[in-house]
């Protein structure tokens, strides 16, 4: 699979607008170079990335009375779509919901049944858009987020409980962590190295990189021998390296030349991640985030809220852990618990919000986010259900009416996922598990 | 990830049976201990028919299962008969009078093969559970370990410091260099670009005058082939045309091969056997985590390791070698899960001893017992389940209750009362362990899944225990945990994982030792250890330890971890060679070095599986 540059969209055309004044400190320091309007005809890209929190969303609260109140103020630019059945978790053969809903909640097909547990049937919505439009940027994706889970986590039943991009079945993307890391991903090194790069080394990296590409073109080829599963992976890493020989050598620099970022990460951005600060940190992954869209480093990813099954205490709403108030009768606490998730989100798409592109739209206009979680509402006895479950969508990328709450009874979660795709001009008609398809959502 | 081994995980998701059903199960189901005709038999029946089981059933299981709870054992119904084979592999079926072992097997393979109401037309002599593909011919990525190892092993560099930043990785069944495990996204993709660049620049300057032919046989484990060293030169010449000093040169040059293919993989392409240099790969990935040496790779080119003396004298050399030790601790960390120590955290006010110290001390103190059992007193390996001695800290030793000696590790001679077996020491009962509780399940869980090789499956959706209900609060820790085993949803795993777990009870979450546990009540470690058809009354870790010291599945499941660890790939708990590689491990005092001699002797290392 080639990814062939099909970007028409002129990078300097959407750098409009000031980015340093909507910024949490520290990450308010960056002055990008672009406080000044950069007039251009032209349109802006479409983006899309999947946002993840634990235990349970659904029907209940999928309001604005409850659990979406935080949004209010957005509530042109959202749209709930709620009592949405997940028939890929159900047929799962992870009987526990956390797992079938999180390896399902994106990818709208069952899990493999072999080991190791958990694992995805297929990609996440952001990866397929990404594989699907190819655009030209840094960073193919970008995935991050918090997680209590440690490298290799997985439940006492192995069962992968935080993985929930997935770039192709069993491919998955783990998330950036820490702020710094983040910050190193997309500002360090290799963007540092990209943008200060000569003539002469941008020939010698192509130059390695193509010889490296002849190798798994032989490789991967049917003469040499290897079973087809081996070939796709080798496959698969060749696309990588050409991905990243694209980067190495876009001419359009102008735009990177525009977004200046300092050699180093500004003080105060947070190379730990103590869960007691996760808000703190959420707020500067996203703050990071706000500077990627603006910069175009990246058009597809995901955020994960946590893992499924979260056990960690929110302080910011009281002394249990949201998996306790799914559980539980406080449904005062669990609708606290939401509304929180909802509030977070809600700060990312107002500073979205306020940037606008070079179509007149905002960035959270042009963008589209899709929320989901594993489950649906936690009410007794709906002890790990998995449906009927919600989804809020926010921005719509111009391709979805926003502003409604919408009873999607008879829909699937594929049906969501079909329509985010479709959005942000995707062209399908189903998504995931063919047969869960019922119609398309619009 | 094969349709057939799907087909297997479906008919099989379960607890215990799922672990025999392997993707690359041997040809014949003969079961360890099976006698020669026995073994015959099963050969004969390689793709055994419900048709033909039928009157083994109606023998066996009829009586009782005309028509109970939904099962007949004449009528052919996948979903009753999966966990009924679950039962009788398991010899818990019929209860008290376990099948012969040969029929134990039939109905082993009869369910790997997909429960067919007759023989299947396409069955070959391996079954239809295992056709020769051309998957046979793998490329299997470098672990991050294995790369860092390789560099520093080959070059003399240390890139730790890039290895660290490696994304994160799944592990199946544990293990972190099994095949289905490495997979490769665009993010690995660009970690390998930059750290060969990193890599490279380090390499460089101390192989300016190196000849690229030498270069290449330490990073690709071969010679280059002729279109590899003609691509490399051409890659040198367009450095040096553009003015490249010869550093940047070679800096270049290795920025490619170490992202090359034959570098980043273990490809073996094909061909009825491995080749010597595949074979040299194999076992030096095996015994060091790391590349062949200089001698390996030259008894590769002369043909040396083709026999199996030359085979001998260079694991001998090989397991004399800090780098087999290096190895051994890295494979121990992984079979025992001791990287769940590092997310370890303990509230202080409860836990004055807890510090990071005291968790790496714990940490080491595991390997070093390990570690001596393997390659100093070259002793029995299941000895270490009753060790009566350990390697401790003055920290460890005062949680154990010991007077503490010199700083340091030193040797403390345990109670050999309440503590004494490596799962009575901190790592284990730490490990498996919630944050201000001990948890007889998790514990019983590791030790069934790591040590007996018996797999659970998750917990049913839907489940509400009952102490969650309001106004229904058990009294104590153990009437809570019999829910578990009267509730038919958690009964099938938890009357097995339970009373494993509370013979640990009386440990808390640091390992320390109790006699009140976290409910106010006094500790009762009674528990049952399983060893096969029956179970065994245990009282104490101390108990369990000898249990599972003298365990003929333990031992077979200590063999089945390192034949694992040195394939990549799960082992069918019914392998042949299995069965071979356990047997000459026990003959030879379950020694390390006999089962790894075993496993390098086995066919499954020597050959590839579209020989079998």
């Amino acid at each position: 699979m080639s990814r062939r540059f099909r970007d028409k969209i002129s990078r300097r055309a959407f750098l409009r607008g000031s980015t340093g004044a909507i910024l949490s400190l520290p990450l308010a320091e960056f002055t990008l170079g672009a406080d000044k309007v950069i007039a251009a005809p032209g349109d802006a890209p479409k983006r899309l990335f999947t946002m993840f929190f634990p235990n349970g969303f659904g029907p209940n609260h999928c309001r604005f009375e409850t659990g979406l109140a935080p949004l209010a103020g957005l509530r042109n630019k959202v749209l709930g779509i709620y009592n949405l059945a997940n028939p890929a978790a159900a047929e799962t053969q992870l009987p526990e919901g956390h797992g079938s809903g999180a390896a399902t909640a994106f990818t709208g097909i069952k899990t493999p049944d072999a080991d190791p547990k958990g694992l995805s049937g297929g990609p996440t919505i952001e990866h397929f858009a990404a594989s699907q439009l190819k655009p030209n940027t840094l960073l193919p994706y970008l995935v991050t987020g918090l997680v209590t889970g440690t490298a290799h986590h997985t439940n006492m039943f192995g069962v992968h409980c935080f993985v929930r991009s997935w770039q192709n079945a069993n491919v998955y993307v783990a998330p950036v962590k820490s702020p710094l890391d983040l910050f190193n991903t997309l500002f360090g090194r290799e963007w540092q190295a990209l943008v200060a790069a000569s003539d002469k080394e941008k020939l010698f990296e192509k130059s390695v990189l193509d010889t490296v590409m002849e190798q798994y073109k032989e490789m991967a080829s049917e003469r040499y021998g290897l079973g087809a599963a081996h070939r796709t992976k080798l496959n698969d890493h060749l696309d990588a390296v050409r991905q990243l020989e694209k980067a190495a050598l876009a001419t359009d620099i102008e735009l990177r030349e525009e977004c200046k970022v300092p050699p180093a990460a500004p003080a105060g951005v947070m190379g730990s991640i103590p869960y007691s600060r996760w808000d703190e940190i959420y707020r500067q992954q996203t703050d990071l985030l706000v500077l990627a869209l603006r910069c175009d480093m990246t058009r597809f990813g995901h955020i994960s809220f946590g893992e499924s099954a979260e056990y960690y205490q929110r302080p910011e709403v009281g002394a249990r852990s949201g998996h306790e108030f799914a559980h539980d009768s406080d449904q005062a606490g669990y609708t606290a618990y939401i509304a929180h998730h909802m509030r977070l989100f809600a700060e990312l798409w107002t500073k979205l919000d306020a940037i606008k592109e070079a179509n007149d739209k905002s960035i959270l206009d042009n963008s589209l986010f899709y929320v989901a979680s594993e489950l649906g509402d936690q009410a007794r006895p709906n002890h790990h259900s998995v449906d009927p479950t919600a989804v809020v969508i926010a921005g719509g990328a111009g391709g979805l009416a926003m502003g409604r709450l919408l009873d999607a009874s008879g829909h699937t979660i594929n049906d969501a996922l079909t329509a985010a795709l479709r959005a942000v001009g995707v062209n399908v008609n189903t998504f995931g598990t063919p047969g869960h398809n019922r119609s398309v959502i619009t | 990830m094969r349709v057939s081994s799907l087909l297997i995980a479906v008919a099989l998701a379960g607890c215990g049976l799922s672990e025999k059903m392997d993707k690359r199960s041997s040809s014949t189901p003969a079961l360890p201990g099976a006698t020669k005709e026995e073994a015959k038999a099963t050969t004969t029946t390689d793709c055994p028919s419900f048709v033909e089981l039928k009157a083994v059933a109606a023998r066996a299981c009829a009586s009782c299962h005309a028509d109970a709870e939904g099962f007949r054992a004449d009528v052919l119904d996948k979903k009753h008969w999966a966990p009924a084979v679950e039962m009788i592999v398991a010899g818990k079926m019929p209860p008290g009078a376990p099948l012969p072992d040969a029929e134990r097997a039939r109905f082993a393979h009869w369910a790997k093969i997909d429960f067919p109401e007759a023989r299947p037309a396409t069955c070959t002599s391996n079954g239809t559970a295992w056709q020769a593909s051309a998957d046979s011919a793998v490329a299997r990525r470098l672990t991050p370990t294995e790369y860092g190892n390789v560099i520093k092993d080959s070059f003399g560099a240390d890139v730790s410091d890039l290895v660290a930043s490696f994304p994160l990785e799944a592990s199946t069944s544990g293990f972190r260099n099994h095949l289905d495990a490495l997979r490769i996204s665009d993010v690995h993709a660009r970690w390998f670009a930059n750290a060969a660049k990193d890599a490279a620049k380090r390499l460089a300057p101390g192989l300016v005058n190196a000849k690229l032919d030498e270069i290449g046989l330490k990073l690709f484990r071969r010679p280059l082939t002729d279109a590899e060293r003609a691509a490399f030169e051409s890659l040198a010449k367009i450095a040096r045309d553009n003015g490249e000093t010869p550093e940047g040169v070679t800096r270049l040059t290795l920025q490619a091969m170490l992202q090359s293919p034959p570098f980043l993989y273990r490809v073996e392409a094909g061909g009825t056997k491995p080749t010597a240099y595949e074979i040299a790969t194999r076992l030096s990935f095996f015994l060091w985590h790391s590349a062949p040496d200089a001698p390996l790779l030259a008894a590769a080119a002369e043909g040396k390791i083709d026999t199996a003396e030359g085979r001998k004298e260079q694991i001998v050399r090989m397991l004399a070698d800090p780098r087999a030790r290096r190895a051994f601790r890295s494979y121990v960390g992984e079979w025992l899960q001791l990287g769940r120590l590092a997310g370890v955290d303990r509230d202080k006010t409860k836990f004055p001893e807890f510090s990071p110290q005291l968790i790496a001390d714990m940490r080491e103190e595991t390997l070093r017992l390990f570690e001596d059992a393997a390659f100093v007193k070259k002793s029995d390996m299941l000895g270490i389940f009753a060790t009566k001695y350990t390697f401790a800290t003055p920290a460890l030793a005062r949680l154990y209750g010991l007077t503490p000696g010199k700083d340091g590790f030193q040797t403390y001679v345990l109670d050999n009362k309440h503590r004494g077996g490596l799962l009575s020491l901190s790592a284990f009962l730490t490990l498996s362990s919630a944050t201000a509780s001990s948890d007889p399940v998790a514990r019983g869980h590791i030790v069934s899944d790591r040590f007996l090789c018996v797999k659970t499956k998750t917990p049913p959706q839907g489940v509400a225990l009952e102490a969650e209900k309001p106004g229904n609060k058990p009294k104590t820790k153990r009437e809570r945990y019999d829910q578990h085993r009267t509730d038919q949803a958690c009964a099938g795993c938890h009357r097995n994982l339970d009373p494993i777990g509370f013979a640990f009870e009386h440990f808390d979450t640091l390992g320390r030792f109790r006699e009140i546990d976290e409910s106010g009540t006094t500790v009762d470690p009674s528990g049952v250890f399983p060893e096969g058809a029956e179970d065994k009354t245990v009282k104490g870790a101390v108990d369990i330890g000898k249990s599972l010291a003298a365990s003929p599945t333990v031992r077979t499941c200590v063999a089945k971890r390192m034949m694992e660890y040195a394939l990549g790939y799960e082992v069918d708990a019914t392998d042949q060679e299995l069965a071979k590689v356990t047997a000459r491990f026990e003959a030879e005092g379950r020694k390390f070095e006999a089962l790894i001699l075993a496993i390098v002797e086995s066919r499954a290392m020597l050959e590839r599986e579209d020989d079998r």
